[in-house]
């Protein structure tokens, strides 16, 4: 259906004399694992290797990670924006502190993956986190209790480390699990491009492409390439060289990405 | 930062707390409660509280506090939270600060992506974007996200509305009901199948009805009817086709297919199957209204355009369901322009019918005009070529007029903007060159001096 109006075109006389602006996007690099915010606005997400941005719900729970927002990248609102949001919100750093609802009486110490552990007495809290036990408890906001699951009670100091917890848990990888030898990259529209365009994994890293743009898009590579990938299709490729492999889209060549491997 | 109204009307209710104290005993699910803070829950049926993350959820589902009833701190500690509350289903549109889609609220806590803005319109009314609330992030975790809006009847507000009366509809199923038994198969030793060639036919269509059978005391005879009519009747055959010609006139939306097998022994089985009468376009056929927003005494001008696969014959376009004009030369484009009068607010409706050379009709989707006080602008999109080839580049230029002046205009590839001229009529770019075979839509959007926007029809352009 090749309709075109022709209406106006008398309008082809006029002259044009403004020429416009084109805003094209700074590209920041950025990888698993780094803190990022957009442009405009200035909520700081961690990028997980799924190639979604996870949310800290508030200041308290970002600072229970991060001593400042000194490594905060910025990146273009339009790659922020063809992120997905994560299925789950950042928790407290597990063994930092010990959390409560406003209305409810009892403490929990926090274990991995967001899991409150009620802490039974006060005598133990003090086992657990000292003398100063009360100013080590922070407290949750209530719509906030969702993002954590309740686990077994804490009945006797050997069932929880609050110091071996704390250096077991270094980063928001391990405390959500994720699988960080699978990292997934974000297909979008041609303006976006790929999201991250340049992305570092280790030696035998998987990688997944997931076309999250409303056209076809298509992956192609030095030694690897998709075939057509429908919206929400993916393709798999893994990495067991060292090196830098550029790829494009074949059907928007200005779309392009680099997959840096390392040791 | 978050409980502004849920404060205010909590400090108040606190007051009252002392003198009429309620008894938790009392509490039954689907009560709202609260206790000495300001913040209300959902007492649902697993006996669990349910947070409202924000004021804008707790007003989906109430006006005002009301209801609530004040409990003490202690009983209130020994309620668990189960979750938060959800926006109440079909009421209100959501959309993350930090990304551009806007979504509908379905059931089971589900978003679903609108795609476009006519869809949106089409929904919630012209002023939808005033009913698009921002969710914090944090919130969307409590949210699943399903299947995209794609069609105007994909998503019935007031219907989805209408089924989530309570906060306990959306919440998740706690109790798995058991499986239930599966029914026996009705034995028979009769074996029969019934095939159609379609399920889904268009008025004119040949449709093939096919039957096999087979019984231990072998067939006798095999009917197929259509549309009631008996149509083929094979004798001692253990197999029966035959065509027929779906009726070109008829106002059936569908036609009954039937098969009658009888046994030697008078076993007899009946199958019937049902036949959908599609007059939709199929992407075959579309009509585009040049201004949606027009002033009243302009000119309105609908087109209604076919695809060449269509033997034309004739094209109707209908204006508030009247046949206003009628293009009978074959040609795939036929347009209607003319002079609309009325109230500001009055909406034409047009879509258009194109019937075929065997009487098959195609009939399009609805635009409407609306008489407004300020009138859409007129956008054209216009290209040297539409078929290039692998390699080259072509400009595409969208121009773009309007009484109060053109604020911006956006260029549009496969539904995205890829270019913006701001304070300008014309606006050009120039794309490719590609590195395979396919196609690309291109449309403009402009925006006049008052804000008001309007997106043109795509054109398509075909790389070789």
């Amino acid at each position: 259906m090749k309709y075109i109006s022709s209406l106006i075109s008398s309008l082809a006389a006029i002259a044009m004399l403004v020429t416009p602006l084109v805003t094209q996007a700074s590209s920041t690099s950025f990888t698993t694992g780094d803190l990022i915010r957009g442009e405009t606005i200035n909520t700081v997400y961690y990028f997980g290797p799924d190639g979604k941005r996870y949310v800290f719900p508030n200041e308290k729970t970002y600072f229970t990670w991060y001593p400042d927002f000194s490594n905060v990248k910025i990146i273009a609102d339009s790659e922020l924006s063809a992120m997905p949001l994560g299925r789950s919100n950042v928790t407290y750093r597990p063994g930092y502190k010990m959390v409560k609802i406003t209305t409810d009486p009892k403490v929990y110490a926090i274990d991995q993956g967001g899991i409150l552990r009620w802490v039974k007495t006060a005598e133990l809290a003090e086992t657990l986190y000292g003398l100063n036990w009360k100013g080590r408890i922070d407290d949750i906001p209530d719509p906030f209790f969702v993002n954590y699951k309740l686990g077994t009670p804490i009945e006797n100091s050997s069932q929880y480390n609050s110091q071996d917890t704390l250096t077991g848990t270094s980063n928001i990888a391990i405390d959500k699990q994720f699988d960080e030898s699978h990292v997934t990259i974000t297909i979008a529209n041609s303006n976006q491009g790929f999201v991250p365009a340049s992305t570092t994994v280790k030696k035998g890293s998987t990688v997944t492409w997931t076309n999250r743009d409303i056209s076809v898009h298509a992956v192609s590579g030095d030694g690897f390439s998709s075939s057509m990938l429908q919206p929400e299709a993916s393709f798999t490729h893994t990495f067991n060289t060292v090196g830098s492999f550029d790829y494009s889209c074949t059907v928007h060549e200005v779309q392009t990405g680099t997959v840096n491997v390392v040791n | 930062m978050i409980y502004r109204y849920l404060l205010l009307a909590g400090l108040s209710m606190a007051c009252l707390a002392f003198m009429v104290p309620t008894n938790a005993a009392t509490l039954s699910s689907g009560d709202l409660i609260k206790a000495s803070s300001a913040s209300v829950y959902y007492y649902a049926e697993d006996g669990k509280r349910y947070v409202f993350p924000n004021d804008k959820t707790y007003f989906t589902w109430y006006s005002d506090f009301s209801a609530v009833e004040t409990i003490s701190d202690e009983e209130l500690a020994t309620i668990p939270i189960g979750g938060n509350a959800t926006y109440r289903p079909g009421i209100k549109l959501i959309k993350v600060t930090t990304d551009p889609k806007v979504y509908a609220i379905d059931g089971d806590r589900t978003l679903r992506w609108i795609k476009t803005e006519a869809i949106a319109a089409f929904m919630y009314g012209d002023d939808w974007a005033a009913q698009v609330d921002d969710l914090p992030d944090t919130f969307f975790v409590n949210y699943s996200v399903g299947l995209p809006i794609e069609d105007f009847y994909d998503f019935i507000p007031l219907t989805v509305s209408n089924d989530h009366l309570t906060i306990q509809t959306t919440l998740p199923k706690s109790a798995v009901s058991p499986e239930p038994e599966p029914s026996p198969e009705p034995s028979s030793d009769m074996k029969f199948s019934f095939t159609l060639s379609k399920y889904l036919v268009r008025a004119g269509d040949i449709e093939t009805l096919t039957v096999t059978a087979s019984h231990p005391s072998g067939i006798s005879k095999i009917e197929l009817f259509f549309d009631g009519i008996l149509i083929k009747s094979c004798i001692s055959s253990t197999s029966c086709t035959d065509e027929t010609q779906v009726p070109i006139s008829g106002t059936k939306e569908e036609y009954e297919a039937k098969a009658i097998v009888t046994a030697l022994d008078t076993t007899t089985e009946i199958k019937t199957i049902a036949v959908l009468l599609n007059s939709g376009s199929d992407g075959l056929v579309a009509i585009t209204v040049t201004r949606p927003f027009i002033k009243s005494g302009q000119i309105g001008e609908a087109v209604v355009a076919s695809s060449q696969t269509i033997a034309i014959i004739r094209t109707d376009v209908y204006i508030d369901s009247v046949s206003t004009k009628a293009c009978a030369t074959g040609a795939p484009v036929c347009p209607w322009t003319g002079i609309l009068t009325g109230d500001i607010g009055t909406v034409y409706e047009f879509y258009g019918i194109v019937t075929d050379s065997l009487g098959r009709t195609y009939r399009t989707s609805t635009e409407t005009i609306t008489i407004s006080e300020n009138d859409s602008p007129i956008v054209t999109t216009e290209s040297d070529k539409y078929t290039i080839y692998v390699g080259e580049t072509v400009d595409i230029v969208i121009r773009a007029s309007d009484d109060d002046g053109i604020n911006m205009i956006e260029i549009l590839e496969d539904d995205q903007v890829i270019k913006t001229c701001d304070k300008v009529i014309k606006c050009t770019v120039t794309v490719g060159p590609w590195a395979i075979a396919g196609t690309h839509n291109y449309n403009g959007r402009a925006t006049d001096g008052l804000g008001k926007a309007h997106t043109n029809a795509n054109i398509q352009l075909t790389i070789e």
